[in-house]
C-alpha cells in the first residue's frame, strides 16, 4: 500500500470548506444593512472550519506517521496501554508521569518487543514509546472580580521499557535544577564525577545499588549526552524521558522523535554495568540447544500410550 | 545596650556556626565508619569463600598445588591485614594480592572442563562475583564519603573547625576491582 501523500487535504476537507464559503456569501448577501455580525459569524465560521481542518490533517498525517514508525519494527503496535501498563498505574509514579490537576493520559503511544543488551546478552524486552500529558491548573486574578480558572496541556515525551528484573527499589536521575548546576541547592546523592553532579540530581533509597548503577562509564555517558533527560526505575520499568537531539524528518509530529529516543533507551540499557544486573540477580537466559550443532538434540517425548480398549 | 549587642550577636553567630560544622563533622564521620564496617563485612565474606573455593578446585585439579598455595597464602595475610591498627594502605595491598591470586585460579580453572560444569563450583564462583560487586560498591560509597569529609576539612571556613578541634584526615580505600576480573567471561 503507497502511503498517504504528505500535505494533501483531503475531498472532504475541501467540500466542507466549500459548503463554509457559500454559507458566507449566502449570509452576507443582504441589502438590509444588518449584514455586520452575519459577516462576524461567518468569518468565525469559517476559521472555526479551517482550525478545524488543519487539525484534524495534522492528526492524520500523525497517525500515518505512527503506522509507518510500527511497521519498521517487527511486532509492533499502536497501544493504549504502554507495555500493558495503563495510565493510572503510570501516574505520579514517576517524575515524567505527573498527575497535574485535570486530565492526565497517555497518547500517540506505540510498542512492542525489542532486543537490548543486558549484562552482554541480548534480551527480548517489551518497549514503548509515548507522548504523557497533563493538565495545569493556571488562576488569573483581575480587580474585583472573579479569579479565572484556565487549564495549561502539557507534554512529555518518554520511551519505557520492561525490564527482565525487578529494582524493587526505586532509582531517579533528573536534571538538575539551575541553582543545583552552580552548586547553591545540590541535593541528591552525590558522586565522583563534578561534572555528572552538575547536571544529575540523583535519587534512591537504596545507596549502594545506585552507586553500582552509576558506575565511571554511565556517569560519563550521561554527563555527555544525555544532560536535559530523565531516567527513572521503578520495579521492572525503565523510564527515559525528554526530548532527543536528532529527529527523523521522515516522520510527522511527535513520531519523529520516536526513532532517536528508542535508540537513546536501548544505548542506555546496553551501558548499565554488569553488576547492576547481578546485583538484581538477572541470570542470562539457559543457551538453545538447537542454536549449537555439536550438543545432540534433547530425547523426543515418548508417544502417547494407546488408548485402553476401555476408552475406544 | 547596642554596644553589646553589636559584640554578642556576632560572637553568638560564630558559635552556632561552630557547632553545625561540629556536628556536621561528627556526622560525616559516623557515615564513614558505617561505610568501613560495610567494606570489611564484605572482605570477610570474600575470605570466607576463598577456602571453599580452593578445596573444589582442588579435587579436580591436584597438580595446580603451586597457585592453590598462593592463594591460601594470601588470604592469610589478607586476614592480618584486617585489624584496625593495620594501615589502610597495607590492607589494600594484601586485598590486591588476594585479588591476584583468585585471578590466578580462575585462570587455571579454564583448563578443566569438569570443574567448570561443577554445579558446586559455579557457585561458588557466582558467589564470589557478587560478594566483590558490593565490596566495590561499599568501596566507592566510603571512597565517596571520605572525599566530602576531605573537601570540608580543607575547605574555608570549616577547616578552621577541623584544625582546632582536630578532625584527622581519612584515607580512601583504593583496591583493584576484583568483580572486574572474576566474572564469567560472555560469549559473543
Amino acid at each position: 500500500m503507497a502511503p498517504p501523500v504528505s500535505g494533501a487535504v483531503d475531498a472532504g476537507s475541501v467540500a466542507l470548506l466549500d459548503r463554509a464559503t457559500h454559507l458566507l456569501l449566502a449570509v452576507t448577501g443582504g441589502d438590509d444593512g444588518s449584514w455586520l455580525p452575519g459577516l462576524m459569524v461567518g468569518l468565525f465560521g469559517v476559521a472555526m472550519a479551517i482550525a478545524w481542518t488543519l487539525q484534524r490533517h495534522q492528526r492524520r498525517e500523525l497517525r500515518d506517521a505512527l503506522n509507518r514508525f510500527v511497521e519498521r519494527h517487527d511486532g509492533w503496535h499502536l497501544q493504549a496501554w504502554p507495555c500493558g501498563v495503563h495510565a493510572n498505574q503510570l501516574v505520579s509514579r514517576f517524575e515524567a508521569t505527573p498527575r497535574g490537576d485535570r486530565r492526565y493520559g497517555v497518547e500517540s503511544a506505540v510498542g512492542g518487543p525489542a532486543e537490548v543488551e543486558i549484562s552482554g546478552t541480548t534480551v527480548r524486552c517489551q518497549v514503548a514509546c509515548f507522548v504523557w500529558f497533563h493538565e495545569r491548573r493556571r488562576t488569573q486574578r483581575s480587580r474585583g472580580r472573579h479569579a479565572r480558572r484556565t487549564y495549561d496541556r502539557r507534554t512529555e515525551l518518554v520511551a519505557m521499557c520492561q525490564l527482565p528484573v525487578h529494582t524493587h527499589r526505586a532509582v531517579s536521575i533528573l536534571p538538575e535544577s539551575a541553582l543545583g548546576r552552580v552548586g547553591l541547592t545540590r541535593s541528591g546523592q552525590q558522586l565522583e564525577s563534578e561534572s555528572f553532579n552538575r547536571r544529575f540530581r540523583v535519587e534512591g533509597r537504596d545507596r549502594a545499588l545506585v552507586v553500582t548503577l552509576l558506575d565511571a562509564g554511565l556517569q560519563e555517558l550521561l554527563a555527555a549526552e544525555y544532560g536535559a533527560r530523565g531516567i527513572e526505575l521503578s520495579d521492572d520499568l525503565l523510564v527515559l524521558s525528554g526530548e532527543p537531539t536528532h529527529r527523523d524528518r521522515s516522520l510527522a509530529g511527535v513520531a519523529q522523535t520516536y526513532p532517536a529516543i528508542l535508540q537513546d533507551l536501548t544505548r542506555l540499557v546496553r551501558n548499565i554495568p554488569p553488576p547492576f544486573w547481578r546485583a538484581l540477580g538477572f541470570q542470562r537466559p539457559a543457551p538453545d540447544p538447537a542454536a549449537d550443532p555439536a550438543t545432540p538434540p534433547p530425547p523426543r517425548p515418548a508417544p502417547p500410550p494407546p488408548p485402553r480398549p476401555e476408552d475406544r | 545596650m547596642e554596644y553589646l549587642l553589636a559584640i554578642v550577636l556576632p560572637v553568638l553567630l560564630v558559635l552556632v556556626g561552630v557547632v553545625l560544622s561540629y556536628n556536621r563533622f561528627v556526622a560525616q564521620l559516623a557515615s564513614i565508619d558505617a561505610t568501613w564496617a560495610n567494606i570489611e563485612g564484605e572482605l570477610q565474606r570474600r575470605h570466607d569463600l576463598v577456602p571453599n573455593l580452593v578445596e573444589t578446585v582442588q579435587g579436580y585439579a591436584r597438580h595446580e598445588q603451586r597457585v592453590l598455595e598462593q592463594v591460601t597464602e594470601a588470604r592469610a595475610q589478607a586476614i592480618a591485614a584486617v585489624p584496625s591498627t593495620v594501615p589502610i594502605e597495607q590492607q589494600a595491598r594484601a586485598e590486591d594480592a588476594l585479588t591476584q591470586g583468585l585471578t590466578s585460579l580462575l585462570a587455571v580453572t579454564e583448563s578443566y572442563p569438569e570443574l567448570k560444569s561443577d554445579a558446586v563450583f559455579r557457585d561458588l564462583q557466582r558467589q564470589l562475583v557478587e560478594t566483590e560487586d558490593r565490596i566495590a560498591a561499599a568501596r566507592r560509597l566510603y571512597n565517596l564519603e571520605v572525599a566530602s569529609y576531605e573537601r570540608r576539612r580543607r575547605s574555608v571556613p570549616s577547616n578552621v573547625v577541623a584544625g582546632v578541634i582536630g578532625f584527622e584526615a581519612r584515607r580512601m580505600f583504593e583496591i583493584r576491582d576484583p568483580a572486574a576480573e572474576h566474572s564469567p567471561h560472555v560469549p559473543r
